[in-house]
């Protein structure tokens, strides 16, 4: 059996957890990256009860392992039994999971810029959401763009961890084929498809931080 | 993009050196005829399924008496390996487990689909196996379709107990624990422990594992057999053995001489021991 044999075989079978990969990147983001905003302005918020919570949520999210999060939504609150798939269960972790590490990011960017801004913005009338969706906002977005970069990536490899209840992703698919094929291809083959996605993602940040470099 | 490039060259590089080098080391790999441990494996149900378990067993009863079940074990096993016995007492049951799997029409399977030769995928991925066949013939029996639900083995009963499957039909020995948890069927076949080594490791009886790296897959039934061999476990090095996540891995620790010797159930190991030699032959040819 020839290497190339041996990847013929492998490809066509990682199509579909590919696809399981890639849905839970992609839906963990939508969900995440306004949730996450959310919680950043609970954390900044000068209501005291708000800000507590919203510090629980991070400590909870951020202190304990993903892949006992990822047990717990489908063994704890059996949201199996409930009618959820594995998959909808997995993208609600994650989602809950990366928008406290967005949170922080955000919360990070906002404070970043000075209170002279906000000061100056009320002078010339701006209103409070003017000011942050005009002023605030845009600045932030490219402060940003390097921590999220890292984020988003460490999201392409996590997705492995969904494995844990059960769902067919590449890591695992790649293990199942192992097993069958008594092979270590396609745990190679696997690490070949994180790499080209994650080239993808850097590309695409660094693409994204040229455009947003307008007054440089 | 050149360092991107490059990188995944390497990672090809990598790929070839592991394929060059994986067929050139001449091993053979022996079984020992000692075994390690005597279990059964059984159909695992929920605890108050009573009217679908005795339902599954009267009709394995009825494909031993007609000669399905012979027919399937031989083609999976060589030879009529089966435990299930002739018949079984009328079932009493009152509960409404096998009228809601009938209205359903569906009998959903948990299993670990990378168990060869009990479910496993194959090249074209469908799910198939020993345990695969049984059960497909049995939901034809009684009316229903079968839905293969692969689920992490570790966490079986939860899966069960959550509704998610309807029985656990994989390879899955009788234990204690199991015992107490489930609703199990009469034992369908016998399944040994068994350690497998090298040719030239110096292993030939169960006592020679002594200061031996024994590896293992975690989870298994053989980390029970070897709890339940305190004399074996003690001598073994580290008095510990080495878990990894599967056994194509722990196949692979015996191979790289990183351990010793592997303890497995001995389905599997035949399995794997002819599929490797296979993989090796090949290899040479080339």
């Amino acid at each position: 059996m020839s290497l190339f044999e041996d990847i013929a075989r492998i490809l066509p079978r990682m199509m579909e957890p590919l696809s399981a990969t890639l849905m839970i990147f992609v839906f963990t983001l939508l969900f995440s990256l306004p949730l996450g905003l959310v919680v950043a302005f609970g954390r900044m918020s000068r209501i005291k009860p708000i800000r507590w919570v919203a510090q629980v949520y991070l400590l909870v999210m951020r202190g304990t392992p993903l892949m006992l999060q990822l047990i717990f939504f489908w063994f704890g609150l059996e949201l199996g039994g409930a009618g959820f798939s594995r998959l909808q269960t997995a993208i609600v972790a994650f989602s809950f999971n990366y928008a406290a590490y967005f949170a922080e990011i955000y919360r990070g960017g906002i404070e970043s810029i000075p209170v002279g801004q906000h000061e100056a913005a009320d002078v010339l009338g701006f209103s409070k959401s003017q000011t942050f969706f005009r002023i605030i906002l845009p600045q932030v977005v490219k402060k940003i763009l390097p921590p999220m970069g890292n984020e988003f990536m460490t999201l392409v490899k996590d997705t492995s961890l969904a494995q844990v209840i059960a769902v067919v992703e590449i890591t695992s698919m790649a293990q199942k084929i192992q097993v069958s094929m008594v092979s270590l291809m396609p745990i190679i083959v696997a690490g070949i498809f994180y790499l080209i996605m994650n080239a993808i993602v850097s590309k695409g940040f660094s693409l994204a931080e040229k455009k947003l470099g307008y007054y440089r | 993009m050149k360092r991107i490039m490059a990188a995944a060259l390497v990672l090809v590089m990598t790929a070839l050196l592991f394929a060059g080098c994986g067929g050139k080391k001449n091993v053979e790999y022996v079984v020992l005829d000692e075994a390690l441990s005597d279990e059964q494996y059984a159909i695992g149900f929920r605890k108050e399924d009573q009217a679908l378990r005795d339902e599954v067993q009267r009709l394995l009863c009825e494909m031993k008496k007609d000669g399905t079940l012979a027919q399937i074990t031989t083609k999976w096993f060589g030879e009529d390996t089966s435990t299930v016995p002739d018949s079984v007492p009328e079932s009493t049951a009152t509960d409404d487990s096998l009228q809601k799997v009938k209205d359903k029409g569906v009998l959903v399977m948990g299993l670990d689909d990378s168990f060869p030769p009990m479910g496993y995928r194959d090249d074209k991925d469908n799910i198939v196996g020993y345990d695969i066949d049984l059960a497909t013939e049995v939901c034809k029996r009684m009316g229903v379709e079968l839905k293969l639900e692969p689920i992490t083995w570790a966490y079986n009963v939860d899966e069960l107990n959550q509704g998610t499957v309807d029985c656990l039909w994989n390879g899955m020995s009788i234990n204690e624990e199991r015992q107490e948890k489930l609703n199990l069927s009469e034992p369908y076949m016998e399944n040994r422990q068994m350690v497998v080594t090298l040719k030239g490791n110096g292993i030939e009886k169960v006592a020679d594992l002594k200061d031996k790296v024994v590896v293992l897959q975690d989870g298994s039934t053989a980390m029970d057999a070897l709890d339940g061999r305190e004399d074996i476990k003690s001598i073994i090095k580290d008095g510990e053995a080495v878990r990894v996540p599967n056994n194509v891995l722990a196949m692979y620790e015996l191979r790289q001489k990183t351990s010793d010797a592997v303890i497995m159930d001995e389905v599997v190991a035949r399995y794997y021991i002819s599929h490797l030699t296979e993989l090796e032959q090949d290899a040479k040819a080339e």
